[in-house]
This record gives structure tokens, C-alpha cells and sequence, in this order.
């Protein structure tokens, strides 16, 4: 293969799995906006709504009605854990509230287990998935469902925070938090809202990635770190710059791997967010960066 | 003060503890090898959640990495005897040198920052050092592990069998408890419990507080690191899966069992966290009978949330209200303020 | 239609109202003044549910608020216009005037435009930014916003927290003539706490000195101006020195 069709290879996986990376980022960036919490379950929404989809498409349910059904269930499971695990314990300190979100996290993998075992599984493609020819690079077109319904997702969150009277309602708590509640905004209501919008965007991450690479229980650790390291880039705090962020890492993986080992790929993108953390603790755009949704 | 004081003030400090050591000394007399086996494994599991305990319950920080740390000991006493025939000690030596240089670069930049980042920092700290286990083939032997530890050699005694060993993990344990209580305790450790870890308050009152921190990090990377080095000699065979993220976050639940507020707190959840394993082990597949890989992670999951939302100060401070009542009934005094000491409530916890 | 009796708040081991009462009548001005640290902001957050008296009734319209929260005190007409305004800086003018009507968002957009609009008829200056972030405002700007946010809400009672300050005196002035247009054209009814005693004691019908979280002299507007212990401590008047 030549170098440019590998290049453009290269870039093709890598906003593939870097628009995963972006809805899942995204998620934590709302939470963590409108909670203070960073949590670490985010991912495992993702392992969920791809386990649910390809249970449900293997009980010969049409796939779109299975697909949309695991995201109503992950945003149903999202709102529990929201009524159950953050809202009793809202006054703890941060790491008491991280761990909370890591025990979620390892509960929701090990119902996976008992549920679904151990072994990889797969969801078919969304539609045939002939390689398309692009440029002497192969794209496959579950690559453009991916990055497709990525951006579409995104554009939606957008409307709803920017357009929707709700979504404005998040904002207006996320931006100050003590005048929405004078305009009688329940911020507690607002991050029960907030938490189950991002565990939907999580899913439908999970679901777009099962065709892909597959999916397992422990799937959701690694996307959720990740989408974490993006949103570290991004400065926690701002949503398009964690999506700049993602679409970094999934560039930078591609290109780990491709040019040179996949086994270092991990650590490429970790030593990125060590490097953020220690000399852009605000991240990597953070003069840019307003405290918007 | 009279000679009767003195005494009582002895037995209040350390009357429970004698009992409890009388206790560590007759139960290996009386555990078949399995339970033994259990034992040294809680005993390695301690030291290293007695480190965190002090990172979490008196410095207010955690971290998503302390299985590097241990893996770090681990490799470094593979490499040094396995490879090179070097003393155990010199094993140990290098995984606490190379352990704590690590904990003094993430801790300088990350604990000055406000936000958790020191969780941060040691979760992707975690996965880079977890790849270079898996990676570093030539050195580390990669994911098929490293075979052929010898056992641990201490200037020429061999802890070569589970009973030494016992004695040995134990007695590092219990020396470890009471060197990071005499932290606590020091002048520094007394003012950060008395304003609640508040770093404004702390500053106030000229206690620099981020030096504290970055002493406790590292102090407990370096218990990880030594409980790491001994657990390579004890199972002579390591891999990097023993040292993932998920261990991190293993030796989190133990910390979280036993409660933070309270420096016995790490052992207590280590007995605790390996009994409930073992247990979980035997009794799930009954009723799931085709389940297969760590399941038992469903229960410490939901545990983890309730301890955290209806009992954050974990089992210690009820374990030790019920520990006084059984060790000081003589003493009417000590059912007050005998160990494991329970005065110290903080950090874990906002106010 | 307002009635405090004797309420007492604490923040944490602070007593901060020591048994506070006063009355409120329909369609009037009620300014509060006094120095900082006097418990006026305090007194006007428990009213609004934000902190809870440990003491005391407050009666609205005959109900007894009780305990209730700030969501439900919103829902029954009264606002409260917070010190240093806290716009929304991030959102448009318009989009922070919506916020304002939260409660009762499920309302008819048509009915929200008209009260939009009534607002801009009050503020003309608003319609002109209408899209702009609220951020980028005057001070005057986003406390003209804060009492079109305020209304939004519907109040029967509005109460202000210091909204001159900061201000320059002409647009000080334009305030004030706005609040004393809501008092005659909405009936509204309306709590003025200011530092810039002699502004609110020209607009308002009644006032009161909160002293150390007491009220040391309540009564008609224009005879706490010529009040003598007023004037010496808040209006630079040279009179005798007597301490209030």
C-alpha cells in the first residue's frame, strides 16, 4: 500500500473511533458540568447499550427498533443510578463521589457478566458493509454510520442545550448555579436530566462500535479512559473542545498503531493526558474555553 | 505522674494491641494451608491499603494507580533475584527507589492542582506502567509472565515456607499501622485533622499542606511497592494482569470497607474485601452455575455505593467500638480510648 | 400581604436575624437599609426560601411559608432579584428573561412572548440586545435584565438585593423610576434593600434601619429622611451624634 492511501487509511480509523470517543467525552462533560462528578461508569453505558442491541437483534428484532429500545433502557439505567448513587450522596466530598461512580461502574460490568459471560460478541453491520473505495484507501461503511450518527448526536445535543427551554435550564445551572435555583431551577432535577442524556449518548457510542470492534463486559473501561483523557484535553469543562480532544486521540491511536506498535497505543494516549495534567491542568484550549454546554 | 498512671496509660494504648498480636501468633498454629494462604495474602493486600488508607482518610486524595506501584515492587524483586541473583533485599530496594521517584513526579504537579487530579493522574500513570509490564518483553517476559522466583532471603534466613512467610508479612504490617499512626499523629497530621483537610484553613494556620500530601503519596506508593516485592516471592510467578487498573481499584474497595477515617481501617478491609471474595467464590456458582471470570465484582460494586452513601466511615469505627468492649473490660479506661484508635475522623468526608 | 414575625436565621453558628417582624402592604415600596453585615441580604433569603429561619413565621397572603423551598416560593409570586445580579453570562438576553418564567414554561410560547414583550416595553434598551450573551452587558444592562428576568416570573412581590450597586447615579435614577412604574402600573408590591440610602428613601412609601439583625427604626420613608439618627449615620447629614 502507498503512503497516502495509507495515510488516508489511517485518518479514516481514526475519526472512526475518535467520534466514540466524542460521544462518550461529551457525556462527561455535561455530568461533570452540571454535577461535579467525573464519572467512570460513562463507559460502561457504552458496554451496556451494545450488549442490549445485539441481544435484542439476536431475538430477530428489526434493528432499529432494537437499537432505539438499548437506548431507552441505558437512559433508564442512568436516571437510576442518578436517583440512587449520586443524588443520596450529592454532599460528599469529590473522591467519595469518584469511587461511588467506580463502584457503578465495576456492578454494571459484573451484571454484564452474569448475564452475557465472558466472551466477545458482535453486532452485524447497520447495512451491508462492502468496502467502499476512497482514494486507494478502504472505507468501510460502518465507518460512516459511526461518524455520522457521532455528528448528528452532537448537532442534537447542541440544539437541546442551545434551543430547548430544558437544555437552557441545564445551562443556566451549570453557569450559576444559585440564580437558576432563585428562578426556581431544581439543579438536582437538572442533573438527573443531564445524567441520563449521557448515558444515552453512551449507548449509542457502544452501539456504533459493536459492529466494529466487537463487545464485551470490560469494553466500556477502556472507552470510558479514553473519552476521560479527551475530556481532560478539553479542560472537564468544555464540550467542543473535548470533541477536538477525542477526535486527537482516535487520530493519534490510528497512527500509533499503524506506523509503528499497537501494544504501546494505550500508553500514548495516557502519557497525552499526563502531559495535559501536569503543564495544562485547564487543558489544551483553555483560553478559548467559555463554561458553556 | 504516680507509677499506677503510667501503667494504666500503657494498658489503654496498648493492651488490645498485645491481645490482637497473641491472636496474629496462635491462628497460623491453628489455619490449615489454605487459610494460611488467605492470611499472607490479606497481610500483602494490607500494606498496601494502609498506605492508601493514609492517602485517602488524611490527605483527601486518592489514586486509580497503586497497582502500578505494587506491580513496580513486584517486577523490580522478579528482575533483580530472578534475573540478576541479587539479595531480596536489593529487589525490594530498587521497587521502594524506583517507586517513590515516580510518586514525587506525579505528586509535585498533580497535588497543587484543586481538583482531584491526583486520580487522575494515577489512573492514566496506571495504564502506561501496566503497558510497559506488558511490553518491556525482554525484561518482563510479557503477558506469558515471569517464572522462577526464588524465595525471599533475608541475610541469609530463607522464608521458605507459608509460616515463615506469615510471620514475616505480618509483622511488616503491623510495623507499617503503627509507623503511618505515628505520622498521623505528628504535629502536622494532628493540625490537618483538627481543620478537616480544609486547604484554606491549613494555610492559615502555616501548615503547608501540600508537602504533607505529596509525603503521604509517596509513602504509600512505597508500601505498595515493598507489599509487591514480597508478593512476587511468595507466588514466584507474576504477570502484568495482576497489576491492571481494576486491581487499582480493588485495593479502593478495601480502603472503602475498612473506612478511611481510621488507619487500622486498610486492614480491617483487606480481611474483610479476600474473606467476602472467597466466600462469593463458593457461593454464586451454586445458583449461577455457568458463570465464569470475576462476577463477584456485581457485589463489591453495589457494597462499594451503599458503604459510601449509608456508612462512610466504613467497618472500622464499629469494629472498633465492638474491639474495646471485648479488649478493655478490665479497664474501664480503656474501653474509651484503646486502640485501634478511633479519634481520627476525617478527609474521606465533607463536612 | 406580607407578614414577618419574629424570625431568626442562623448561618451555621452565626446569629444573624435576631427576631425580625415587620409588615407589608399590598402595592407598596418597603426599603431596607443599613449597613453591611447587617443581615439585610439574609433576611430577604430566608423570605425567599434560600435559608430556613430557625424562629418565627413568615405569612403570605395568610399562609404561613413554613419551610418551603425556593421552587415553591417562586411558583407563588415572590422573586427575588439577587445582589450583583447573577445573570446567566453564557445565555442571550432572551434566553435568560425565559429562564425567568421556568415555573411555568409548559405555558403557551404565545403568553411568554407577551410578557416578553411587556418587559420590553418597560426596558426598550433590552429588545435592541435581545441575542446578545447577557455577559457582555453594562451593569446597568444586566440589572435592567436581572428585574426583566425578575418579572418574568409574575411576582406579586419582588424583592430587590442592592440594585445600584455599582451603578452610576443617572442610571441609579433610571431604576428607580422603574420600580416606582411597577409599583403603579403592575401593583406590584416591592422589598428594596439598599446601601444608597437616600435613592431608596425617595422611591419607597416605607422603610426600616436593620441594625446587628434588628431593626432599630422603622416608619413613613420621608420621616426616616429627616430622622436626625438617619441622616447623621446614612445620608452624611450633620446633626447631633446620637447612635443608632
Amino acid at each position: 500500500m502507498e503512503l497516502t492511501s495509507q495515510f488516508i487509511q489511517l485518518i479514516f480509523s481514526g475519526l472512526t473511533i475518535g467520534s466514540i470517543y466524542a460521544l462518550v467525552a461529551i457525556g462527561f462533560v455535561i455530568t461533570y458540568n452540571i454535577t461535579g462528578v467525573l464519572n467512570f461508569a460513562q463507559g460502561d453505558f457504552a458496554m451496556l447499550g451494545a450488549m442490549l442491541a445485539i441481544t435484542f437483534v439476536s431475538m430477530d428484532m428489526p434493528m432499529g427498533l432494537g437499537i432505539i429500545l438499548s437506548i431507552g433502557i441505558v437512559v433508564l439505567v442512568g436516571g437510576i443510578f442518578e436517583r440512587t448513587a449520586i443524588y443520596p450522596a450529592r454532599n460528599a466530598s469529590l473522591p467519595t463521589l469518584i469511587i461511588i461512580t467506580l463502584g457503578v461502574a465495576i456492578a454494571i460490568r459484573g451484571f454484564a457478566i452474569l448475564i452475557w459471560g465472558t466472551q466477545p460478541r458482535s453486532l452485524p453491520p447497520f447495512t451491508e458493509n462492502n468496502p467502499i473505495n476512497v482514494l486507494n484507501a478502504v472505507l468501510l461503511p460502518q465507518s460512516i454510520w459511526a461518524v455520522g450518527i457521532s455528528l448528528v448526536s452532537l448537532i442534537a445535543m447542541h440544539y437541546f442545550f442551545n434551543k430547548t427551554f430544558i437544555g437552557k435550564a441545564v445551562t443556566a445551572c451549570v453557569v450559576n448555579r444559585s440564580a437558576a435555583r432563585l428562578m426556581g431551577i431544581k439543579p438536582e432535577w437538572m442533573s438527573f436530566i443531564s445524567i441520563a442524556v449521557s448515558a444515552g449518548l453512551g449507548a449509542i457510542a457502544g452501539i456504533i462500535i459493536a459492529p466494529i470492534s466487537g463487545a464485551t463486559y470490560e469494553m466500556g473501561l477502556m472507552i470510558g479512559m479514553k473519552a476521560f483523557v479527551a475530556a481532560v484535553i478539553g479542560g472537564l469543562t468544555n464540550a467542543p473542545a473535548a470533541i477536538i480532544g477525542a477526535f486527537m486521540i482516535g487520530i493519534l491511536e490510528s497512527f500509533t498503531e499503524g506506523l509503528w506498535t499497537s501494544g504501546y497505543k494505550d500508553a500514548i494516549s495516557f502519557a497525552l493526558l499526563l502531559i495535559v495534567l501536569f503543564f495544562m491542568p485547564n487543558g489544551l484550549f483553555a483560553k478559548a474555553s467559555g463554561k458553556r454546554v | 505522674m504516680n507509677h499506677s498512671k503510667v501503667s494504666e496509660l500503657y494498658n489503654r494504648h496498648y493492651g488490645g494491641l498485645f491481645l490482637f498480636i497473641a491472636a496474629l501468633v496462635i491462628v497460623p498454629f491453628v489455619a490449615n494451608s489454605f487459610l494460611l494462604s488467605v492470611l499472607i495474602l490479606v497481610g500483602l493486600y494490607g500494606i498496601v491499603t494502609t498506605g492508601l488508607t493514609m492517602l485517602m482518610g488524611y490527605a483527601g486524595q486518592i489514586s486509580l494507580g497503586h497497582a502500578a506501584f505494587y506491580g513496580i515492587g513486584a517486577y523490580a524483586s522478579a528482575v533483580m533475584t530472578g534475573t540478576y541473583g541479587m539479595p531480596g533485599i536489593v529487589g525490594i530496594l530498587v521497587g521502594v527507589a524506583f517507586a517513590g521517584t515516580v510518586a514525587v513526579l506525579i505528586g509535585i504537579p498533580t497535588l497543587k492542582l484543586k481538583e482531584n487530579y491526583l486520580a487522575l493522574a494515577t489512573l492514566g500513570f496506571g495504564i502506561i506502567i501496566f503497558t510497559f509490564f506488558k511490553e518491556l518483553k525482554e525484561i518482563t517476559g510479557g503477558l506469558n509472565g515471569f517464572f522462577g522466583i526464588p524465595s525471599f532471603n533475608l541475610f541469609g534466613f530463607a522464608f521458605d515456607t507459608d509460616l515463615k512467610f506469615y510471620f514475616l508479612i505480618w509483622a511488616l504490617l503491623i510495623v507499617g499501622i503503627l509507623f503511618s499512626k505515628n505520622i498521623i499523629d505528628s504535629r502536622v497530621g494532628r493540625a490537618l485533622r483538627s481543620i478537616h483537610g480544609s486547604d484554606v484553613a491549613a494555610n492559615s494556620i502555616g501548615v503547608n499542606i501540600q508537602q504533607y500530601k505529596l509525603k503521604v503519596f509517596v509513602l504509600s506508593a512505597v508500601y505498595a511497592s515493598v507489599a509487591g516485592s514480597l508478593y512476587a516471592h511468595y507466588v514466584t510467578f507474576i504477570n502484568p494482569n495482576l497489576f491492571t487498573a481494576m486491581e487499582s481499584i480493588t485495593f479502593l474497595i478495601m480502603v472503602v470497607i475498612g473506612g478511611s477515617a481510621n488507619i487500622w481501617g486498610g486492614m480491617i478491609g483487606a480481611i474483610v474485601y479476600v474473606l467476602l471474595n472467597e466466600l462469593l467464590k463458593e457461593v454464586v456458582p451454586m445458583f449461577f452455575p455457568n458463570v465464569g471470570g470475576e462476577f463477584q465484582i456485581v457485589f463489591f460494586g453495589i457494597l462499594l455505593v451503599a458503604i459510601l452513601i449509608y456508612m462512610p466511615q466504613g467497618l472500622a469505627p464499629t469494629l472498633g467500638k465492638v474491639w474495646r468492649r471485648l479488649a478493655g473490660r478490665k479497664n474501664k479506661k480503656a474501653a474509651v480510648t484503646g486502640p485501634p484508635n478511633a479519634d481520627a475522623t476525617v478527609g474521606g468526608s465533607k463536612s | 400581604m406580607l407578614q414577618v414575625k419574629d424570625i431568626h436565621t442562623y448561618h451555621g453558628f452565626l446569629h444573624v436575624l435576631k427576631g425580625i417582624s415587620f409588615e407589608l402592604n399590598k402595592g407598596e415600596i418597603f426599603a431596607i437599609v443599613g449597613s453591611n453585615g447587617a443581615g439585610k441580604s439574609t433576611l430577604l433569603g430566608t423570605i425567599a426560601g434560600i435559608y430556613q429561619q430557625r424562629q418565627g413565621k413568615i405569612l403570605y397572603e395568610g399562609n404561613d411559608l413554613g419551610k418551603q423551598k425556593v421552587e415553591e416560593v417562586v411558583k407563588k409570586g415572590i422573586c427575588l432579584v439577587p445582589e450583583r445580579r447573577q445573570i446567566f453570562d453564557a445565555l442571550s438576553v432572551k434566553d435568560n428573561m425565559m429562564l425567568g418564567a421556568y415555573h411555568r414554561y409548559r405555558q403557551s410560547k404565545k403568553t411568554l412572548q407577551q410578557d416578553i414583550d411587556r418587559c420590553y416595553e418597560l426596558f426598550p434598551k433590552l429588545k435592541t440586545m435581545e441575542d446578545r450573551p447577557g455577559g457582555l452587558l453594562s451593569g446597568g444592562e444586566q440589572q435592567m435584565l436581572a428585574i426583566a428576568r425578575g418579572l418574568m416570573s409574575n411576582p406579586k412581590l419582588m424583592m430587590l438585593d442592592e440594585p445600584s450597586l455599582g451603578l452610576a447615579p443617572l442610571i441609579v435614577k433610571d431604576i428607580m423610576n422603574i420600580l416606582d412604574q411597577l409599583r403603579t402600573e403592575f401593583g406590584t408590591t416591592i422589598i428594596l434593600v439598599e446601601q444608597n440610602v437616600k435613592a431608596a428613601l425617595k422611591v419607597a412609601d416605607r422603610a426600616c434601619v436593620m441594625e446587628r439583625g434588628e431593626i432599630a427604626i422603622e416608619g413613613e420613608a420621608k420621616s426616616l429622611m429627616k430622622d436626625p439618627r438617619v441622616r447623621d449615620a446614612y445620608l452624611g447629614g450633620k446633626g447631633r451624634t446620637v447612635p443608632v
